[in-house]
């Protein structure tokens, strides 16, 4: 019993790897999100997450710091990305790389992968300079590809888009692994192959290579390592007890000159390999008052009351702060997945339907006419009854009206920062041209916040033409169709036939032949 | 069990896994580029089943071995080696100059200390004067906008092909700078060294002086800092820049997650 009382506390995990487990499932604590294939979608939404923590992951609580630095760059001709750039100037004031050391559930990954017992490869001067390529990928992915297509009006985020393992491994894999999410899987080709493959040659580097993608590729921590001088948590140097017997550097995995460079991730292991003790925690007089302790040699009792009194105190501060990160922690989890109902769960279709419904799910109609689909939102199913706002008209768009008619109907749900959209935009408009005796397109722009789409199709789309009425465009007030159809990724399409049938329904960009092909199998229905 | 036997045995079992992990990494590879190479929408469940069924043998074989091997670790005593120091050469010098009285110093070691100090000077302006040469090119590609044209894939690709290698020409060029400043100081306290042992005492009454505090100038940057964040945050909040956060995390990316 003592063996294994020894064992478990020579391998007990330490307290940063504890509080990594606990940051990585505070960020990730929409766990219902693993199980249904959805992403969290309610307010809290627009606080970043210090850490590398893609928002496209199910259990991703808040947004991805980087992502959104990406995509307020991309979008910085409206709107000047202040918010962004506030929020990571707060966390790099406040914890700097420090959040790499304790926060980011990537660098958890990364570790855990890099436990794996093979050889390692140690740091070196090779790899001392090959950090510096960080700060390359920062400037050119994350700040130039972005503005410079910004100019264009079309939104690229050059780092999430071809590098980010992160984003692959809990966005893209994380919705992928759930069977809810298959129709993503037409959506894969070259830029899934490429980063799939970057994220196998990330990930099989980490298992050798300490923290290979925070200590040569991650820009974030680039970001962070900015303000590692200034920030108010991490390791700090007495420089008066200070040898520069070099044990420090040699301990630490990072590729450090000094301890609280830049590349330093406060991981705080290098205090204990101190001999001279001049390591320590910054604001650690908080916990321990060494210069409140007599002397041992002159007052030996008061000092030992001393010690007992400032332990008392530690272990009180340790308490009060592990009550309110476990409590925290429970309310969070609560929130998320029991309290805020604005996950993804579909909502139930507002069917107003007169018919009746047989035994087997069929509509039945009273008279002589041949039965119909069951009203719903899937292939095969009738459609619900669906009226769009019009942008620029007081008009709604009935597609059942459409449907009495005889026409088909072809929904295409866009915002104008989507990229994917943009690309398959002019095809719906040659569409409804070729084809505007059968059938009506209406490209339904979600519900979001400083979007004017009239002067974004008249000034910044490049195609003005999108406004004379050939292809409609319509508004999504208050998210309805959007929570109807569950769409979680744009661009989505949705094809109904004459008979108010759906008859495909594409995730994801079309092809100009793919959307013909729909088109015609919607009209030979 | 002796403590080498323990080592040769997680040594070979080390480098086992090794090569099994790297072969399952290219097997997964393999994988991806065989579904995608079958033709257009490539991805479907029985593509993607049928091929990973192919290696799912080795791959369990693999996650088993890991598994082994972590056991292992755990159950054999760990070996914690005694600490590698990792000096810093400039810092050790700097030291070593501090307690050189000059003064009272061999003019010849003097003169040769000056050199070398010299001849690092050269050395690092040589160096940063090739790395702007190297990455000009690349800066002059990047900055011009009208490069990043609407086929945007391909013009990634292309100015990836002109900032990476310039990069890399950097990078080694900073690569060979390090090697060579080191020999440089390796040099210069090797002269420091023998001219603090010729002095025997006669050293500088600078030694004991305290370092120099800058806690001032850094509370004023954090201040600084601390009310610039919040502004931004507070205009960031009153231009929509919040919501416009908002409004893209709540909708999937699915060009940002590599989905396509």
């Amino acid at each position: 019993m003592k063996k294994i009382i020894r064992w478990f506390k020579a391998h007990k995990p330490s307290k940063r790897k504890l509080i990594q487990l606990y940051a990585a499932l505070l960020f990730n604590a929409n766990l219902k999100g693993f199980s249904t294939g959805n992403i969290y979608k309610g307010p809290l939404k627009n606080v970043c997450t210090p850490g590398l923590n893609c928002y496209s992951c199910p259990g991703a609580s808040g947004a991805c710091p980087l992502g959104a630095l990406q995509n307020s760059l991309a979008s910085s001709g409206k709107t000047a990305p202040y918010y962004v750039f506030g929020i990571i100037m707060l966390y790099g004031l406040l914890f700097g790389r420090w959040i790499c050391g304790f926060l980011c559930p990537f660098g958890l990954i990364q570790e855990f992968f890099h436990k794996i017992p093979t050889p390692k490869l140690k740091k070196n001067k090779v790899t001392r300079i090959l950090s510096y390529l960080k700060y390359v990928i920062l400037v050119f992915f994350v700040f130039i590809i972005p503005i410079a297509y910004a100019f264009r009006n079309f939104p690229l985020p050059g780092f999430c888009k071809y590098i980010c393992p992160a984003g692959t491994l809990e966005g893209a894999m994380g919705l992928l692994s759930n069977r809810v999410n298959e129709g993503y899987l037409r959506m894969l080709g070259p830029l899934f192959t490429w980063k799939f493959l970057l994220m196998v040659s990330i990930l099989t580097a980490c298992i050798f290579i300490f923290r290979f993608f925070c200590r040569f590729l991650c820009p974030l921590g680039a970001l962070y390592g900015l303000f590692n001088k200034i920030s108010l948590v991490g390791v700090k140097v007495d420089h008066s007890s200070c040898t520069d017997c070099g044990l420090c550097v040699g301990k630490c995995k990072m590729d450090i000159k000094h301890v609280g460079d830049a590349e330093c991730i406060n991981c705080g292991e290098c205090i204990s390999a101190c001999p001279t003790k001049a390591i320590s925690w910054k604001g650690s007089k908080i916990f321990l008052a060494p210069n409140e302790i007599p002397d041992p040699a002159e007052d030996r009792a008061k000092a030992e009351e001393t010690a007992k009194k400032i332990k008392k105190r530690n272990t009180i501060i340790k308490s009060i702060v592990a009550i309110l990160l476990i409590a925290a922690l429970c309310g969070t989890l609560v929130y998320y997945n029991f309290i805020d109902g604005r996950d993804t769960s579909p909502l139930v279709p507002p069917v107003e339907s007169t018919e009746t419904t047989s035994d087997d799910g069929t509509a039945e109609t009273t008279d002589d006419q041949p039965p119909k689909a069951p009203v719903g939102t899937a292939i095969g199913n009738t459609c619900p009854e669906i009226l769009v706002d019009l942008v620029g008209s007081d008009d709604k768009f009935n597609v059942q009206a459409i449907n009495s008619e005889g026409r088909a109907v072809v929904l295409n749900f866009w915002y104008t920062t989507c990229g994917p959209c943009l690309e398959e935009l002019p095809y719906f408009y040659e569409v409804a041209n070729d084809y505007e005796d059968q059938i009506d397109v209406i490209a339904i722009h979600i519900d979001q916040p400083n979007v004017d789409v009239t002067d974004f199709i008249a000034n910044d789309s490049g195609h003005p033409e999108w406004s004379d009425g050939t292809m409609l465009i319509g508004w999504d007030t208050n998210m309805r169709y959007v929570n109807m159809f569950n769409i979680q990724a744009c661009p989505v399409t949705i094809v109904i036939n004459a008979d108010g049938v759906i008859t495909d329904k594409f995730v994801g960009g079309l092809t100009q032949d793919e959307l013909i092909a729909a088109v015609e199998k919607a009209l030979a229905h | 069990m002796s403590k080498k036997a323990i080592k040769y045995i997680k040594l070979i079992y080390g480098v086992a896994l090794s090569v099994l992990l790297i072969v399952t990494g290219v097997l997964l590879m393999a994988a991806c580029i065989n579904i995608y190479n079958i033709g257009n929408r490539p991805f479907t469940v029985e593509n993607i089943s049928g091929e990973f069924a192919k290696i799912s043998a080795f791959v369990w074989l693999t996650v088993g071995a890991t598994f082994v091997g972590i056991v292992l670790t755990l159950a054999l005593p760990s070996d914690i080696g005694k600490l590698k120091a990792s000096k810093d050469k400039k810092a050790t010098l700097s030291r070593l100059m501090q307690k050189l009285n000059q003064e009272a110093c061999d003019q010849e070691k003097l003169t040769l200390i000056k050199k070398e100090q010299k001849r690092r000077i050269i050395l690092r302006t040589t160096a940063i004067a090739l790395c702007v040469i190297a990455a000009l090119p690349a800066v002059i590609y990047a900055l011009n906008f009208n490069n990043f044209s609407g086929d945007y894939n391909a013009s990634v690709i292309s100015a990836c092909l002109w900032v990476l290698p310039c990069t890399f020409i950097s990078m080694g060029i900073c690569i060979a700078l390090v090697y060579l400043e080191n020999a440089s100081f390796e040099r210069q306290s090797g002269y420091v060294k023998s001219a603090l042992a010729e002095a025997k005492g006669s050293f500088c009454s600078k030694t004991n002086e305290k370092p120099h505090s800058n806690s001032k100038i850094v509370t004023g940057i954090r201040i600084a800092v601390a009310v610039a964040a919040l502004a931004l945050i507070v205009a960031g909040i009153l231009n929509g820049g919040m919501a416009d956060v908002l409004s893209k995390a709540i909708n999937i990316c699915t060009e940002c997650i590599g989905l396509g």
